[in-house]
């Protein structure tokens, strides 16, 4: 009897292992999105860095670097990303190439803006997995779906016109090297991704002296 | 009663017998001449040693008293070629060695039936290569029994994606439908499978997104082969943009977050496969596709 009743615990035991195995095999996806979700509450308001009136505080560091970790279990990531001073920099660049772009006059415009929202609301309304993939954000977030669009139509602006922006640098790409293929196929060159990360180095030194760090 | 023989018959008899084994010998020595060449001289004064022009290009020397070519022994070994006049080559010495044929010969081949490509010797000697099988040669088809099978496959690739150079970053995902068709010309006698050509398509039917296969055909040469694609996917969604993060990492990051939806892109061929008696474990074939990156537009 004694016997019996090992073997069947041990079977349920095994059932139990063999089924949390699967869950978290198979529930990295929502699992990332929510935590990514969780991670974008914890804010920080130290100020790290400051450009002009933009500044980057510890909670957006903090956000990027939790995102980094969570998807990065792979070898390829690249800790110097990662790093303060990297994700500092960068966030810096993003403004001011949100700068160069109003200052080129390809910023963001309101058309462009709302165009990309209903594309969106488009995609969550007709596909079950974008809706359940949203979804899972937002709980994560603690964000209600019309707070979710609102802040998505606010990052907007930014997204924009830095792609707007690009786009612009890919054509001065392929004036300055002679490239006769399309924007479109410059834009998908490893020799435009060298050209366009120059650009941005470029522009952070240009700026260093408007920059003041404080960490 | 003895009978001496004379001493003057017995120097005689010396004499012819001798004479005859001299005979014999200047004339078998002048018969295999080209062979032996054992010409010898009793003079001392002998040239510079030589190597003849034939195979096996024995060496000699020239009795400068008499002009006898006498064999010293040995033999010099040239260089493989076509034993042209003061090349140093002799087509019987060494080894013939073929060259690989190009790529051009092998393409010029596959336009006529039987596909084959000569190769030819330094020594001017030609070996033609065993033939080669065209899947598109209409004499091959018949003759090897080719057969073409062809699959496809849809799915949704949905991308999520994070701005890198924005400090409020907010996740957002769309779908991208994506369209895998396989092409394979094979033939199957018995058990034995070969596979001639394959080729694997990936489009994203998508106006947010395009791709570029790294590699857009895998020919693989047995059914044992890994059907193993590479895509490299870019995002060209107006919208988004992940710059920042290095394309690598990114390609990582992007993966990661579609685990689940990567394993949908899972391609059956399980219909045609088991028809062929594959073993279930070549039941399905799985695309990689991998993500270069959110970064841009």
């Amino acid at each position: 009897m004694k016997k019996k009743t090992a073997i069947i615990l041990c079977s349920v035991l095994a059932v139990i292992i063999v089924c949390s195995i699967c869950v978290v095999s198979f529930g990295d996806e929502i699992s990332f999105l929510k935590s990514l979700g969780i991670s974008s509450k914890q804010s920080d308001d130290t100020v790290l860095a400051e450009y002009k009136d933009f500044k980057v505080t510890q909670g957006m560091v903090n956000f990027q670097k939790r995102a980094a970790s969570l998807a990065g279990d792979n070898t390829n990531i690249e800790a110097s990303d990662y790093t303060k001073d990297a994700i500092i920099d960068r966030l810096l660049i993003g403004r001011m190439l949100v700068e160069e772009a109003e200052s080129r006059g390809v910023a963001a415009t309101k058309a462009e803006m709302e165009d990309n929202l209903s594309s969106l609301k488009a995609s969550y309304n007709d596909y079950p997995e974008v809706k359940k993939q949203v979804d899972e954000y937002c709980s994560g977030a603690g964000l209600s779906i019309d707070e979710y669009w609102t802040q998505v139509y606010d990052q907007s602006y930014d997204q924009i016109s830095r792609t707007n922006l690009r786009i612009l640098l890919g054509k001065d790409f392929c004036k300055e090297t002679g490239y006769d293929g399309s924007v479109d196929d410059a834009l998908m060159t490893d020799e435009f991704d060298q050209y366009y990360n120059d650009h941005r180095a470029q522009l952070l030194k240009e700026h260093q002296s408007d920059v003041k760090y404080y960490s | 009663m003895k009978k001496y023989v004379s001493y003057d018959k017995l120097l005689l008899t010396c004499i012819i017998v001798l004479f005859s084994i001299y005979l014999s010998i200047t004339l078998i020595s002048t018969s295999f001449a080209d062979y032996t060449t054992t010409a010898t001289c009793s003079h001392t004064a002998l040239g510079v040693q030589y190597s003849e022009v034939a195979h096996p290009h024995k060496y000699f020397r020239t009795c400068k008293s008499c002009n006898t070519k006498v064999y010293v022994g040995g033999h010099a070994t040239k260089n493989h070629g076509d034993g042209s006049w003061g090349s140093g080559t002799c087509p019987q010495c060494g080894s013939h060695s073929y060259p690989i044929p190009t790529v051009d010969q092998i393409n010029a081949s596959l336009k006529q039936h039987p596909h084959i490509v000569g190769v030819k010797c330094k020594c001017g000697s030609v070996k033609y290569t065993d033939p080669q099988i065209n899947p598109d040669c209409s004499s091959c088809i018949s003759t090897y029994n080719i057969k073409s099978k062809s699959a496809t496959g849809n799915s949704v690739l949905y991308l999520s994606y994070l701005d890198g150079d924005s400090g409020a970053a907010i996740s957002t995902t769309f779908p991208v439908p994506v369209k895998m068709t396989f092409q394979s010309k094979y033939s199957k006698s018995g058990s034995n499978f070969t596979s001639y050509s394959s080729k694997i398509t990936c489009v994203f039917q998508s106006k947010l997104c395009s791709t570029r296969s790294k590699k857009p055909t895998t020919p693989f040469r047995n059914c044992t082969s890994r059907l193993l694609q590479q895509f490299e996917f870019k995002v060209i969604h107006k919208y988004a943009i992940c710059t920042g993060f290095k394309p690598h990492a990114c390609k990582s990051h992007w993966r990661k977050i579609f685990k689940v939806s990567h394993s949908k892109l899972l391609f059956s061929w399980s219909n045609w496969i088991r028809r062929r008696s594959y073993s279930s474990t070549q039941r399905f074939r799985k695309i990689n596709i991998y993500f270069l990156r959110g970064d841009y537009q």
